[in-house]
């Protein structure tokens, strides 16, 4: 009997973020409309690029990598802790990474290893100093993590000079390749030119990672009654110094995995034109997805989709710009729903006496009822 | 309640008696070390000529508008990330403005975009109550897209324009400045005129009195029956209009054109200065000219001015590491100080010039030691962030 309530609030849930998609698309139709273009044809035109054969291995991969951004930020996201340094820390630990894995000469399957252990110790020391700086210093933790993805670009590309973890010169300096043995050869499916990279299961372990670890352990338990109410969780015994701590270096470690399927599949080694805005697009994922474990997975299929199906637009000359606002449309027609729905079930939750009070004003209510909603 | 505000909780208060003691000293600690690094460093004149200041002040003050745009919006009680997103909003138009009716419409334009932009936000936020970095986070994904396709439809197709890039824009008026200083351009003036303005507004006016009621207890500003929703709007708005200015005088007074990416942060840098400005109008330009004094710094005289910035520093840490020595301060509280001059000389005796890319970094470091040194000291307003329902309160 009691799975019923459960069910109206998970269909509630899946048919507010429809609501949301669909304000998203008609307010792009209406961009493109306004604009002169086609919405037809370039939805059209999208969504056949979208599921040929040749792009749905891209799709999945770059799928990957936003969905490992999005987990990355969810750690400190559930925390009400707002981590915007994925950015920085990725790309610190892709070079890390690169630079490591250049000068390793281990067989296969050890030296990836490495390489990955690598990349997860640097994203995790890189997001450590914004929780010290925290925990030690009380600095806001929003302006210390862009502050310090400012510095990373900095850092990254004095240590990627020459002479230093670098060669070359202009976009193509960067660290020495990573031997062909310790590449990504790439799953074999049934697809045209791209394949699907083995290093984007990493998302896959850490999709599950975060969903044991935060919706099934006691340290889940305590970061997500941190993340509600500060005052709670410090009257009901959690660390919170700690919590932070330990949410940011989970944060950093997933993070550095953002550039694994990208150095180890695509390019073997870190350059300037290295992928960017990773842990931007993260951000945007994760929020769509609510920090879930499932709902960060449907944002990243849906994001990832839509990017690398926009490029089709510049042939009919139109500027896939029009795919970002949308993203960003989107983000904000959920947040929006989300918070209707939750006021909704907060209200059904009430008992029945109290029901629709601070809808209906106008009805006759005891004074001291409180106001509107 | 949430973790953001969690450390301003822990921290003690300090309001007034040594706490302002201890800050007063300080800058004046600061101010000695300078002087004394001047006439000792050689090249340090460097750092304090006309040419510098005015570059410094020209950068300063799109970072500062942003940081006055904080000011407004939280002291209301909203947090707004936004900004940058704002910003953008403000370069376009700006952009925009300028070539079709001249550079003034220019500046009303872009802080008209900023203002829309924020409105967004506001309805978001006040409206329907949704997280504050939430929603700003959302407005800075939606506002670059919004002004790279408003700029690929409107300058691509001009003279000399692109879709990432506007044709050059017709520049304000330049005012000469006496004492040979040169000149600065009117954008600049008006900018700084904007802050005793603010400050006049938000601590002179009943007005401003009622907004700053808001972000500390909109509960009872309410029963008051001060309207909440709407002030709240109204600062939103004009935070947003100011943050479009911001990115308007990049466009009008600094870069002479619209170019995609140009706002590089600075909405960011600029919330920064709100929060160790202490949310005062004073205070947000002070720590927005570090930024853009830095930034000049690092632009006019590359890694060997940033260097004599760094001895200054290490003398200005040893001044204070002997003053704490002299009023018998305990290890914990001489540590610090003393630390930072011996790595500073240490750095700065390695070698004659900072790498390039590490002077590019130089502003930003500015900005992370700044809030590290004023993190506890800081108050916010009591209820930035919390979302005014009264229904669930």
């Amino acid at each position: 009997m009691k799975l019923i309530p459960h069910l109206r609030g998970a269909a509630i849930g899946l048919l507010s973020s429809v609501a949301a998609l669909v304000f998203a698309a008609a307010a792009a139709w209406l961009i493109l409309a306004a604009t002169g273009a086609s919405p037809l044809e370039a939805a059209r035109a999208m969504v056949l690029n979208g599921f040929s054969d040749a792009s749905a291995a891209i799709i999945l991969n770059s799928a990957a990598a936003y969905y490992l951004s999005a987990v990355a930020v969810a750690f400190t996201f559930r925390l009400n802790l707002f981590n915007i340094g994925t950015e920085g820390q990725y790309r610190i630990a892709a070079l890390c990474a690169a630079a490591v894995g250049a000068g390793l000469s281990l067989p296969a399957p050890l030296g990836q290893v490495v390489i990955v252990t690598t990349a997860m110790i640097a994203g995790a020391v890189w997001a450590a100093i914004p929780a010290l700086l925290k925990t030690l210093k009380g600095v806001n933790e929003v302006i210390s993590t862009i502050a310090l993805n400012f510095i990373a670009i900095g850092l990254i590309s004095y240590l990627l000079a020459p002479g230093r973890l670098g060669s070359g010169s202009g976009s193509n300096m960067g660290t020495a390749p990573i031997a062909d043995g310790l590449r990504d050869s790439g799953i074999d499916i049934a697809v045209q030119g791209a394949g699907l990279h083995w290093s984007s299961l990493l998302a896959v372990a850490a999709g599950i990672g975060f969903y044991v670890l935060i919706e099934r352990t006691v340290f889940g338990f305590d970061l997500r009654a941190a993340g509600r109410s500060v005052d709670a969780a410090r009257t009901g015994g959690v660390p919170l110094g700690r919590t932070i701590v330990i949410a940011m270096v989970l944060s950093g470690a997933t993070a550095g995995l953002i550039g694994m399927p990208a150095l180890l599949g695509d390019s073997g080694s870190f350059t300037l034109s290295f992928p960017s805005g990773l842990g931007f697009i993260g951000i945007a994922v994760a929020l769509f997805g609510g920090n879930r474990a499932a709902g960060m997975a449907v944002g990243a299929l849906l994001f990832s989709f839509l990017d690398n199906s926009s490029n089709v637009l510049q042939l009919m000359d139109i500027s896939n710009e029009v795919v970002r606002i949308m993203e960003g449309l989107i983000i904000l027609a959920v947040v929006i729903t989300n918070r209707l729905t939750s006021r909704w079930r907060t209200n059904q939750a009430r008992p029945d006496r109290l029901k629709d009070m601070s809808a209906a004003p106008a009805a006759p209510a005891p004074v001291n009822a409180g106001g509107d909603a | 309640m949430t973790i953001s505000t969690i450390t301003a909780q822990d921290g003690p208060r300090t309001q007034t008696g040594p706490g302002q003691g201890n800050r007063r000293q300080a800058m004046l600690t600061i101010l000695c070390g300078i002087a004394l690094a001047v006439a000792l460093v050689p090249h340090a004149t460097d750092l304090v000529s006309a040419d510098t200041i005015t570059t410094a002040l020209v950068l300063t003050c799109p970072v500062a508008l942003a940081a006055l745009g904080g000011v407004w919006a939280e002291r209301a009680g909203v947090v707004n990330i936004g900004l940058e997103g704002m910003m953008i909003l403000g370069t376009w138009g700006a952009g925009f403005g300028a070539l079709q009716w001249g550079p003034a419409f220019g500046l009303v334009f872009g802080m008209a975009c900023g203002a829309l932009g924020s409105l967004v936000h506001a309805v978001v936020t006040v409206t329907f109550k949704v997280d504050h970095i939430v929603a700003g986070v959302a407005i800075n994904i939606l506002a670059p897209g919004v002004a790279k396709y408003l700029s690929s439809l409107t300058f691509a197709a001009m003279p000399g324009g692109g879709t990432t890039q506007s044709p050059p824009v017709p520049s304000l008026p330049v005012l000469p400045l006496p004492f040979g200083l040169g000149g600065l351009s009117t954008g600049i003036v008006l900018g700084l005129v904007v802050f005793p303005l603010s400050w006049w507004l938000l601590w002179r006016t009943p007005y401003g009195l009622r907004l700053r009621f808001c972000g500390e207890n909109p509960v009872a500003a309410t029963s008051l029956g001060m309207r909440v929703t709407a002030l709240r709007h109204s600062a939103v708005i004009s935070s947003g209009a100011l943050a479009g200015l911001g990115g308007a005088l990049l466009v009008l007074a600094s870069s002479g054109l619209y170019r995609d990416g140009q706002t590089a942060g600075r909405g960011y840098m600029g919330l920064a200065a709100t929060v160790f400005g202490n949310w005062t109008p004073s205070g947000a330009f002070a720590g927005s000219f570090l930024y853009g004094y830095m930034d000049a710094l690092q632009l006019r005289g590359g890694g060997s001015a940033v260097r004599t910035v760094l001895v200054v520093a290490a003398l200005a840490c040893g001044i204070l590491a002997v003053l704490v020595l002299l009023r018998r301060g305990g290890l914990r509280r001489l540590a610090p100080p003393a630390l930072a001059a011996v790595l500073l000389t240490a750095i700065t005796a390695l070698t004659d010039s900072v790498p390039e890319q590490v002077a590019f970094v130089a502003p930003y470091m500015a900005v992370l030691v700044a809030l590290v040194a004023s993190g506890q000291r800081l108050r916010p307003p009591a209820a930035l962030g919390k979302r005014h329902d009264i229904a669930s309160s």
